[in-house]
């Protein structure tokens, strides 16, 4: 489980490297193994239902803008499920023969999991942010995401581009006042908060408890909007 | 030194309605007027050229979401239960989108 620290920083990828998993699985309090593995479920399902509705906008609008917002909430959802695969697996191996390693003693298939997915969150919140900037301006912002990213902490990174998309999703809602718009609003700073908290899991494992309640409460925002719409 | 007027504040240019929008927008209206309109009262609420017009409702005509009728001797445009469906399902289309923000 050395991978939520492989999402902190480039500087304490390292540190678990050295480290070993033992310090690396310190971050996560004993009584919430498992359920980190649930709530990354329940955020994939819940950010696939998102991208088929947004798909069948984009199969009626064409529009470039609704094509991000899928290939984003796709993106997700499947780097998402990818985590709870690997985190699900690492869970049941650590339960049932006590060893989290699979490839070695440093690189284990949570890992793994952990670079798909903060690989594709990356990807996958650079398409929300340019679902958020005028088509005419749409072809640059790739450019700049993926520029600044390589350079900057990986998870700090993350939290920058869901600031931005919560700032637009938060500047829509205080426009038109709409409960769908205040509930995606919330969702989005939610999932930014769960970037946030992320960092400082090093100092108490509270915080990496608090960071994932805030995705699912994120999540559920999420999916009480797509019922509300859906009815 | 001649006097010059003060800048007029421009208004904010309405925004280019999108095609489904329009679709959307001439099916709204057949609804309101009951079901069915001539295309002379479609013309002006659906705020179109007439060339546009026929486009617009020959597609409509092709995806089944309208039928050419004849009420009193005239012919008339009315919306078919499959016109009212997708109606209803774009209406939840426009609510998602409107909740990210992102306009339709």
């Amino acid at each position: 489980m050395a991978g939520r620290y492989h999402l902190l920083s480039v500087a304490v990828v390292n540190r678990s490297i050295n480290l070993g998993e033992e310090m690396a699985i310190d971050i996560i309090p004993v009584r919430f193994y498992g359920f980190d593995t649930a709530i990354y479920a329940f955020a994939a399902l819940i950010g696939l239902a998102i991208a088929y509705k947004a798909y069948k906008l984009h199969g009626l609008t064409g529009k470039k803008q609704h094509f991000y917002l899928a290939t984003a909430f796709t993106i997700l959802g499947i780097g998402l499920a990818t985590l709870t695969l690997t985190s699900g697996y690492t869970y049941y191996r650590y339960f049932m023969f006590g060893q989290i390693s699979l490839f070695d003693q440093v690189f284990n298939i949570d890992d793994l999991g952990f670079w798909i997915y903060g690989l594709s969150s990356l990807v996958a919140y650079s398409f929300l942010a340019m679902s958020y900037i005028p088509e005419s301006r749409a072809r640059f912002a790739p450019l700049i995401f993926f520029t600044v990213s390589y350079f900057a902490y990986l998870n700090i990174m993350l939290f920058a581009i869901m600031a931005y998309v919560a700032f637009n999703a938060v500047r829509h809602w205080l426009d038109s006042r709409d409960t769908n718009s205040g509930l995606v609003a919330a969702g989005f700073l939610l999932m930014a908060g769960f970037h946030a908290a992320l960092p400082f899991a090093t100092f108490s494992k509270l915080l990496y408890v608090a960071g994932h309640f805030s995705l699912v409460l994120g999540f559920i925002a999420l999916l009480i909007m797509l019922i509300r719409v859906g009815k | 030194m001649p006097m010059v007027p003060p800048p007029v504040a421009k208004e904010p240019e309405p925004e280019r309605r999108s095609q489904v929008q329009i679709y959307a927008d001439i099916l709204r209206l057949l609804q309101r007027k009951g079901g069915a309109a001539k295309p002379t009262h479609i013309l002006y609420g659906a705020n179109l050229s007439h060339k546009r017009l026929l486009k617009y409702l020959e597609v409509l005509l092709m995806q089944g979401f309208i039928e050419q009728a004849s009420m009193g001797g005239r012919m008339v445009y009315r919306i078919t239960p499959k016109g009212h469906v997708f109606l209803k399902e774009l209406k939840k289309i426009e609510q998602f989108s409107e909740a990210f923000g992102v306009p339709i």
